[in-house]
């Protein structure tokens, strides 16, 4: 058996140990509630951590095993999820004070299709209000990034990304609708995906844009990352976009090596000027790693990437502004100062800047599949710079998120894929001096994230960064 | 055809702006409309936030837009070798 503490082992470690009965569910379930409430306070991760619920799970995962009868891919597994996602009888806060006392009458299905396959919920994690971003007084508690409590953790996933980066869940689901998954997965060390759009159910879950909105893991591994979507990945008929399309093996995928795999390197991507140098190295080192594996490379172009934050902005934001329209005119004061402006301004669009911008969302789309006719996925930074300091973080005027340059120029990283509808995964390619973690990127065609896991999986291997852990 | 479509969108986009100058008073005026009351500081950030977002979407060249339509919601099918 390894040295590495229970709560950094990978779910899928931590999920044979249990099969195998060489770990009780109970007892890691106790571990992971103990680490969580201990940490909690410094490190803002959690809005509810349920105990009982948890070790009640826990004992039923327990009696499966023992039972010696067929269990669950994920039983007895300890896993956390965004507070967006309904739990039947518990409050989704959406991390704002709006919904606050708001109670689920009904479960996701996101939640029953963990729960089915044997999955111990510990709890509710925190989030950037309403998962829009930028959030700057966060009312259940500031998530703080695990590598360092200074800086921010990014948004809007932010309370999933800590718990994982800093072993208080062995996985988390988050939402990803212009970055949400991958900008804090990032920023914190870990593995996120963000599925092709339609490829998991968002029945049940608060929603910030309709045509935007993915689902989906954050982990530790990548081999987690893809047991986990195999759990959650499939039609649903509650959710009428759902996708009727098989879901393949994606641990399979694994196994199948990256030689002769074709990288798309994005132009647009390499050479933005905002793009820090520390970033740029540490991705031109994983690509020539790659190269080692036996993957070609070629440069290619996405011209109309460079405006995928204006095109977010002016299309994902419109969306969440009509959801929110009744609360903003009738509860405006009890939104974050940040949210509310950013609602605001998406309901004052104009019709003709929101038809363009959707006639350019087509635009980036055909771009990025065009480039995948010539190549199998595309590798690229995940962000333009490492995490910034919790008050850049921020939609305070002056902060990052306010900086019109920096803010529209580099969301073009993670809008890409968002705008498209395509799938894309986030893993730790390296650090600063400083020892705040970066993001390597990839995007694949529609549905095939097993590509994506095949080709993260080998570089993640290749790299070994998976067992650096933050100094907590 | 598309080289003719072009030259027409791009003298039409040149005539109208995505929107008129932008300033706090005509932010706070439209905000009225739907029923949002904008403080001073609000109606600042926002107008400076619309202004940035609609420049930025005016910049995109209009012959890459030509012929293309706006495609809201995407099919939760893979796509056909065409697209």
């Amino acid at each position: 058996m390894s040295e590495t503490p229970l709560h950094y082992r990978s779910l899928a470690g931590l999920a044979a140990l249990m099969r195998r009965r060489e770990a009780s569910p109970v007892e890691v379930t106790r571990a992971f509630l103990d680490r969580a409430e201990a940490l909690n306070e410094r490190l803002g991760a959690y809005i509810l951590i349920d105990r009982k619920g948890a070790l009640a799970s826990a004992r039923r995962a327990e009696g499966a095993i023992a039972s010696g009868g067929a269990v669950g891919l994920l039983a007895g597994v300890p896993l956390a999820i965004k507070d967006i996602i309904h739990v039947r009888g518990v409050r989704t806060t959406s991390g704002s004070r709006v919904m606050a006392e708001y109670v689920a009458p009904e479960n996701s299905t996101l939640v029953e299709r963990l729960r089915a396959s044997g999955a111990v919920l510990l709890g509710k994690l925190n989030l950037s209000e309403f998962a829009i971003g930028g959030t700057i007084e966060h009312p259940f508690g500031t998530p703080r990034n695990p590598w360092d409590l200074t800086r921010a953790t990014g948004g809007s996933s932010s309370g999933s990304a800590v718990a994982v980066a800093a072993g208080l869940c062995a996985a988390a689901l988050g939402s990803d609708t212009g970055g949400s998954i991958r900008g804090p997965a990032s920023f914190c060390g870990i593995v996120g995906i963000r599925p092709t759009y339609s490829r998991v159910t968002r029945h049940g879950v608060v929603p910030m844009s309709w045509s935007y909105d993915t689902i989906g893991p954050m982990t530790r591994t990548v081999e987690d990352c893809a047991l986990m979507l195999q759990a959650i990945a499939g039609h649903d008929p509650r959710d009428r976009t759902s996708s009727k399309l098989p879901v393949p093996d994606y641990r399979e995928a694994l196994r199948k090596g990256i030689r002769g795999v074709r990288l798309g390197l994005p132009r647009e991507m390499f050479d933005f000027e905002g793009l820090e140098a520390e970033t740029k190295c540490a991705v031109e080192r994983a690509v020539r790693v790659l190269k080692e594996l036996g993957t070609s490379t070629r440069s290619v172009s996405l011209p109309t990437s460079p405006w995928g934050g204006a095109i977010f902005l002016a299309t994902a934001d419109v969306d969440a502004a009509a959801y929110h329209r009744e609360w903003l005119t009738t509860r405006g004061d009890d939104y974050d100062w940040s949210t509310r402006v950013r609602l605001e301004s998406a309901s004052l669009v104009p019709a003709t800047a929101y038809i363009r911008a959707q006639r350019a969302r087509s635009l980036v789309r055909s771009e990025l599949l065009t480039a995948l006719s010539e190549t199998d996925v595309l590798a690229l930074p995940t962000t333009s710079s490492p995490a910034p300091t919790l008050e850049e973080g921020t939609g305070k005027p002056g902060g990052y998120y306010q900086d019109r340059k920096r803010d529209l120029g580099s969301r073009r990283y993670m809008s890409a894929p968002s705008v498209s509808g395509l799938p894309a995964i986030t893993v730790p390619c390296g650090f600063t001096k400083s020892g705040l973690p970066i993001g390597l990127q990839f995007i694949g065609r529609p549905f095939d994230e097993a590509t994506l896991f095949r080709v993260a999986h080998a570089y993640e291997q290749a790299a070994g960064l998976y067992h650096k852990h933050p100094p907590l | 055809m598309i080289r003719l479509y072009s030259i027409i969108a791009a003298r039409i986009s040149e005539k109208t702006n995505l929107m008129s100058k932008l300033t706090k008073a005509k932010v706070k005026r439209l905000a009225a409309l739907v029923g949002l009351d904008l403080d001073k500081a609000r109606a600042e950030t926002i107008t400076s936030r619309l202004d940035a977002v609609l420049e930025e979407l005016e910049a995109i060249p209009d012959e890459r837009l030509a012929g293309v339509e706006p495609l809201p919601v995407f099919l939760v099918e893979p796509p056909s070798s065409d697209e």
